[in-house]
């Protein structure tokens, strides 16, 4: 239980910074997002609609990412896109540089625990 | 095809514990993709299937939106004991209209007046019938309006139980 609690914490802290990345490449539209999720992490960050928006909600409200309805030529329904901001940017920056200095820290303190052994 | 996203976007919207702006942003992302898929040229039952059940949606959705959620609910008790309380003094005040009107004898009247030397002036004052009869009526009322609203939210708590306990 406290396992799953603590992966689904971690999933979502990284799945931030996967909706900002995928965003920096071209405004989306959430199934979009779904769809590139999945098929770029082959699978391994396959999420469910109740997953994404709440994190694109978020972003918004924290003013990283922006939405606009808007007509693609060849539909009939609108289509809610979302586009990272310049402050989405910065923070994707920060949030990279991040993440690889904590992915070399975690993986050296791991490996030293193993030695250890 | 319609009537089926409708009633599916709709069970989910109605059963959504979170703040109206929320479950507007989500109605609106929900109708979105599933048009858009539609388009595609997906099925609208296979579309459904893949997101989920309205029950598991709304599970999701609550669970990712936690804070929000709690807070929507400690809004809601607030809520029931205020609309409770109200109805509870309407309760009171019904029950005083109707001894005013049946046992009048019994009713307090507000007496003004006070006394000067070896004077004294005192008017007791009474509600006319009619005026009586306008108050319970109104009272009446919002006991209704009260009595529905807390109704309501203990509705809301149970079916709050059922959903989270899906989980």
């Amino acid at each position: 239980m406290i396992l799953k609690e603590d992966i689904n914490q971690l999933r979502k802290g990284i799945l931030r910074i996967l909706v900002l990345k995928l965003l920096s490449e071209e405004k989306k539209y959430g199934y979009e997002l779904l769809i590139e999720m999945d098929k770029k992490s082959n699978g391994f960050f396959k999420v469910k609609e109740g997953t994404l928006y709440p994190i694109l909600y978020k972003l918004e409200d924290g003013g990283l990412v922006t939405s606009k309805w808007e007509f693609p030529s060849d539909r009939t329904k609108a289509k809610k896109y979302y586009y990272i901001t310049h402050t989405g940017r910065q923070v994707l920056s920060e949030l990279i540089d991040f993440w690889n200095c904590l992915a070399v820290n975690v993986e050296e303190f791991l490996c030293q625990e193993n030695d250890g052994k | 095809m319609g009537n089926n996203l409708d009633q599916y976007i709709n069970k989910i919207y109605r059963g959504l514990k979170l703040p109206n702006k929320i479950k507007r942003h989500i109605k609106a992302d929900l109708t979105s993709e599933i048009y858009s898929r539609i388009e595609n040229g997906e099925e609208l039952n296979d579309i459904l299937s893949s997101i989920g059940s309205p029950e598991e949606v709304i599970a999701e959705f609550e669970s990712n939106h936690e804070s929000e959620y709690f807070q929507f609910k400690k809004t809601k008790v607030l809520m029931l004991i205020v609309w409770s309380v109200i109805a509870v003094v309407m309760v009171v005040l019904i029950l005083y209209s109707l001894i005013e009107i049946i046992y009048p004898q019994w009713a307090f009247s507000p007496v003004f007046g006070g006394a000067n030397g070896n004077q004294a002036v005192f008017i007791a004052f009474k509600w006319p019938l009619k005026e009586l009869v306008f108050g319970l009526i109104v009272k009446a009322v919002i006991f209704i309006i009260s009595l529905s609203q807390v109704i309501r939210h203990i509705k809301f708590s149970k079916g709050n139980k059922d959903v989270r306990s899906s989980l």
